[in-house]
């Protein structure tokens, strides 16, 4: 409860009604506050659970099955079932909506690929916000969102002298191009390499995975990705329950806790199915090209095959599997 | 002299042709028959059937004016081509329900991009395997796609400019950048100024 003094007036009601049947927390003074964040989460095992609902607005026994949930990785199958019922669990009481949680498992013989084409995007955010609807970001104003699309002068592959916050009346603004950019789903990915506890990996189908209850959010995986493409959960998403969608996955759209990081993930709950990712039909313009870069006759294969592409910051070496492209 | 080798190059041809390997140049009246390597597709029908569909339900009876003039309602505005379009460049003056291309297509027809492609070849190749145009439902099994016409108005078939969404929210806590950086100037127009520098010099 000491965290979210600070955070505006739309936090979770789970967390308002628990403060009031704890009955015990007033706003700390600052100096009790820094006391207690030093204390560290270590020590205020103790303090939590006088002031924060008790266990965590669960159950007894879904605390403790969550307290003792495995990696993703490791868990058996039936582990997995329980997690996934947990997940739904929590969903209906802090979301107040019925949502199914899978964990499609990837198909063989399939690898991810995506192609966007630069000449094509006219920066309309489309992309964007069917991005924020379809991976259940938070609604309120400073919320995540996987997609950023920069503003660059033409002739200009500056990415420091890109413009994000770019809000005209008409967009494409005449001499400006537009990029979006995304996680590049890197085939030799840092921030897998920067993660110390093994919660983020790349599956057989080449997705870069968060295990979001596995996260421990030191945020390291942050600092090594070269593309800006992980987010930090800084406070709970609130997502009106109208528009939560409930066709969720386990390493994808499911409800994410505060304090863990979390990335595109090609809407696996989607793509896993055969469908196309969100930002790709969201897009209005037919700039994104997404598929299986394994399938000879493939749209994207073509793309590559026959179209001048170009990846982001190759020269890194990180091998991303998301190209962009020209006429 | 003739050689040999050059009496050889019409004996081949014949022999390739009797054999049917270069039958696929034959049979002029069908017209383009697409890319038959481009992975197979299904165009998604029109949104809304055509206003004013059947046209020879009132062009039976109008003659056919072939100099360009001011287009009144329910024709729309043409902007197309530059000024250098006209109406009979696409529709048939014959018969109105369809449209010039080899076959004649009708005027709502699923198969536009026969048409578009007439001058649009290069993207119309792009269309067939995927690098233009949108891909709508799966990335894998049946390929559904749109035609030319879902996102280009054949009349007017620039994409006017239009309101983005909104920017990305600020980190609660944290100001929005008050503006761009400044820009730097391109290394190679440093370079120019740099080159024409000692040039003047020599002259001198």
């Amino acid at each position: 409860m000491v965290w979210n003094n600070h955070e505006n007036s739309n936090m979770s009601d789970q967390h308002d009604v628990s403060t009031q049947s704890a009955g015990t927390v007033t706003v700390p003074d600052p100096h009790r506050r820094r006391l207690l964040k030093q204390l560290g989460i270590a020590g205020a095992a103790g303090t939590t659970a006088a002031s924060a609902p008790a266990w965590g607005g669960s159950t007894l026994l879904d605390a403790l099955g969550g307290f003792f949930q495995d990696q993703y990785q490791r868990m058996s199958p039936s582990e997995i079932e329980a997690a996934l019922a947990r997940i739904e669990r929590k969903a209906k009481r802090d979301l107040g909506v019925d949502i199914h949680c899978d964990n499609t498992p990837p198909q063989a013989g399939v690898v991810f690929g995506y192609a966007l084409n630069v000449s094509r995007c006219r920066g309309y955010r489309d992309c964007v916000q069917a991005c924020i609807q379809e991976n259940n970001h938070g609604r309120d104003p400073s919320s995540t969102a996987y997609i950023r699309v920069l503003e660059l002068d033409h002739g200009q592959m500056n990415l420091e002298q890109a413009d994000q916050y770019y809000d005209p009346e008409t967009v494409p603004v005449p001499g400006k191009y537009y990029l979006p950019v995304q996680c590049m789903q890197c085939a030799d990915p840092p921030c897998v390499k920067a993660c110390p506890v093994e919660a983020t990996w790349m599956e057989p189908d080449g997705i870069v995975v968060v295990d979001y209850d596995w996260c421990i959010g030191c945020r390291y995986c942050m600092t090594a990705c070269p593309y800006w493409a992980r987010h930090f959960n800084w406070k709970q998403p609130t997502i009106p329950a109208d528009q939560v969608n409930p066709d969720t996955h386990y390493l994808g759209n499911r409800p994410r806790p505060v304090g863990v990081v979390e990335k595109c993930h090609f809407c696996i709950q989607r793509t896993r199915k055969g469908r196309l990712p969100a930002c790709a039909e969201a897009c209005p313009t037919g700039a994104r090209v997404f598929g299986n870069l394994l399938d000879p006759h493939s749209e994207i294969r073509y793309v590559l095959a026959n179209k001048p592409v170009f990846q982001l910051k190759s020269e890194l070496g990180t091998e991303p599997k998301f190209w962009y492209f020209t006429d | 002299m003739i050689r040999p080798v050059t009496l050889c190059f019409p004996l081949v041809y014949l022999i390739l042709t009797m054999a049917g390997v270069a039958s696929h140049a034959a049979d002029p009246q069908a017209g383009f028959q697409g890319y038959p390597e481009a992975p197979a597709f299904t165009v998604l029908p029109r949104e809304a059937p055509l206003k004013n569909y059947p046209c020879m339900r009132c062009h039976d009876f109008l003659k056919v004016k072939t100099e360009p003039r001011q287009l009144r309602a329910p024709h729309p505005e043409l902007d197309h081509g530059a000024g250098r379009f006209w109406c009979l460049e696409c529709h048939d003056p014959e018969n109105r329900n369809s449209l010039r291309t080899t076959p004649p297509i009708a005027t709502n027809s699923n198969e536009i991009h026969t048409l578009c492609g007439r001058c649009h070849a290069t993207q119309e190749r792009d269309w067939y395997f995927g690098a233009h145009g949108k891909r709508v439902g799966l990335w894998q099994g049946e390929r559904e796609i749109l035609d030319c016409v879902r996102c280009h108005n054949p009349h007017q078939p620039a994409i006017q400019p239009r309101k983005p969404q909104p920017p990305p929210a600020v980190r609660s806590g944290l100001e929005r950048p008050a503006g761009r950086p400044e820009p730097v100037v391109p290394i190679w127009e440093q370079a120019v100024d740099g080159l024409e520098q000692p040039r003047e010099q020599q002259h001198e």
